[in-house]
């Protein structure tokens, strides 16, 4: 089980995160509507991942991956976007994000991206 | 696909009304059955293979048979057989066409033969070149002059995505007149890049409530904040498959957030204006190129 936080402006986006995260299992600490919540929660919740928006208002999810891993560069951050060129996940990911899923979300293309991460991490449950 | 332009042809001659042809999409959307679950009965590909391309599907706007030969999954010869077998499916529209009496064989034989001639369909129905054709027919991109392909691959795309994301069927209708007292919600959302765009849809409650129960996948009957999110994801989400389209063109793009509100009267709606009907109600398209 891993302790997530949620990263995403949209209502509908974090309840169906978290419908999809608590059926398998994992446990939701926070959410965070933009970046700048985002920053201020991580420290509070020291999430074992984070799912992270792009296009969001103020501050936004490239940056806040920068931020968030300036401060605490062991963070596990996942980016889950509407946007997928390749100019923008190669940017999240040179600024230390750890994967990248595209919207829509389905439990069948999140879950296994979650899992590697967390067992590239050592945070995946022994079977 | 080729039952959705045929049902546009039959209401845009007059041969159908709006709501003769609602009836007969519901038939046929029914006994649909799409080009995966034929692949499985078939025994040629897994389900997990069949969600895998459904998810490259999404993000794309490649057909199904495509990306499984690109996958490796299936040969050409073998998409071909599947789509032999998937395209009797328009029969379907067909037969609820004449069994509930709105026109007969021979009637429907000509509309049909009409249809392909008008269409320059010989063989089979090649979407996306074929769709714009036909979207062309409906909208009129001119006066965009170098950009108006764009906007007819973003409508292409629209209708393509209430398929995919929302499972109905799209009708590009008549606009709806200003004089209507019905309030209106606006979902917009920026594209900036290389070519600005604003982008938006334009709907009333019952159309709110639907796209967003339709995304949402759960039925939402209040417009709050859940309902006006998922619509503002829809928009979202279906924009950010145009930018990667754009990008793979070598287009630099990218999203402001999307934003919802009660439409006022003093929001200019510019450039283009396209209706769009579903099931589940009319909306509009709102296209304005910025300089």
């Amino acid at each position: 089980m891993a302790r997530i936080m949620i990263v995403d402006d949209a209502l509908m986006m974090r309840m169906t995160l978290r419908r999809i995260f608590e059926k398998a299992g994992h446990e939701i600490v926070g959410e965070a509507v933009n970046g700048e919540q985002a920053i201020l929660n991580y420290p509070q919740y020291q999430p074992d991942l984070v799912t992270m928006d792009i296009t969001m208002p103020g501050l936004g999810g490239i940056e806040t991956i920068k931020r968030i891993i300036a401060s605490h560069p062991a963070a596990n951050i996942i980016v889950v976007s509407a946007i997928s060129q390749k100019k923008i996940v190669f940017d999240a990911l040179q600024n230390g994000a750890k994967n990248y899923v595209s919207k829509p979300i389905t439990e069948d293309k999140l879950l296994p991206v979650i899992n590697l991460v967390l067992e590239q991490n050592g945070l995946a449950e022994a079977n | 696909m080729l039952n959705q332009y045929f049902g546009q042809y039959l209401l845009n001659k007059g041969i159908l009304t709006h709501v003769q042809l609602r009836q007969v999409l519901q038939c046929e959307q029914m006994v649909k059955v799409k080009l995966g679950v034929l692949a499985v009965n078939a025994g040629l590909m897994t389900a997990a293979q069949v969600e895998e391309v459904h998810d490259l599907q999404w993000a794309k706007d490649q057909k199904f048979g495509t990306l499984a030969v690109k996958q490796g999954y299936l040969t050409s010869e073998q998409v071909d057989g599947l789509l032999e077998s998937q395209q009797a499916g328009h029969l379907t529209i067909m037969q609820a066409i004449i069994d509930k009496g709105y026109m007969t064989l021979v009637a429907v034989e000509k509309a049909l033969a009409d249809f392909r001639k008008e269409y320059d369909i010989k063989g089979k129905f090649h979407a996306t070149d074929d769709e714009n054709e036909m979207i062309k027919k409906l909208v009129d991109f001119s006066p965009a002059g170098d950009k108006a392909d764009l906007l007819y691959n973003y409508v292409g795309l629209v209708q393509r995505n209430v398929v995919r994301f929302l499972n109905d069927t799209p009708l590009i209708v008549e606009p709806i007149t200003e004089c209507q007292q019905t309030p209106k919600w606006l979902v917009t959302q920026e594209i900036i890049g290389d070519i600005p765009l604003s982008t938006g849809l334009l709907m009333d409650e019952s159309a709110l409530l639907g796209i967003a129960s339709h995304f949402y996948g759960e039925k939402l009957v209040t417009v709050d904040e859940l309902a006006l999110d998922s619509v503002g994801e829809f928009l979202n989400v279906h924009n950010g498959v145009f930018c990667s389209l754009l990008s793979d063109a070598g287009v630099m793009a990218d999203l402001q957030p999307p934003l919802v509100k009660q439409r006022d009267m003093s929001f200019q709606l510019s450039n283009y204006r396209i209706a769009v009907d579903t099931s589940f109600g009319m909306f509009e398209i709102i296209l304005s190129l910025k300089e």
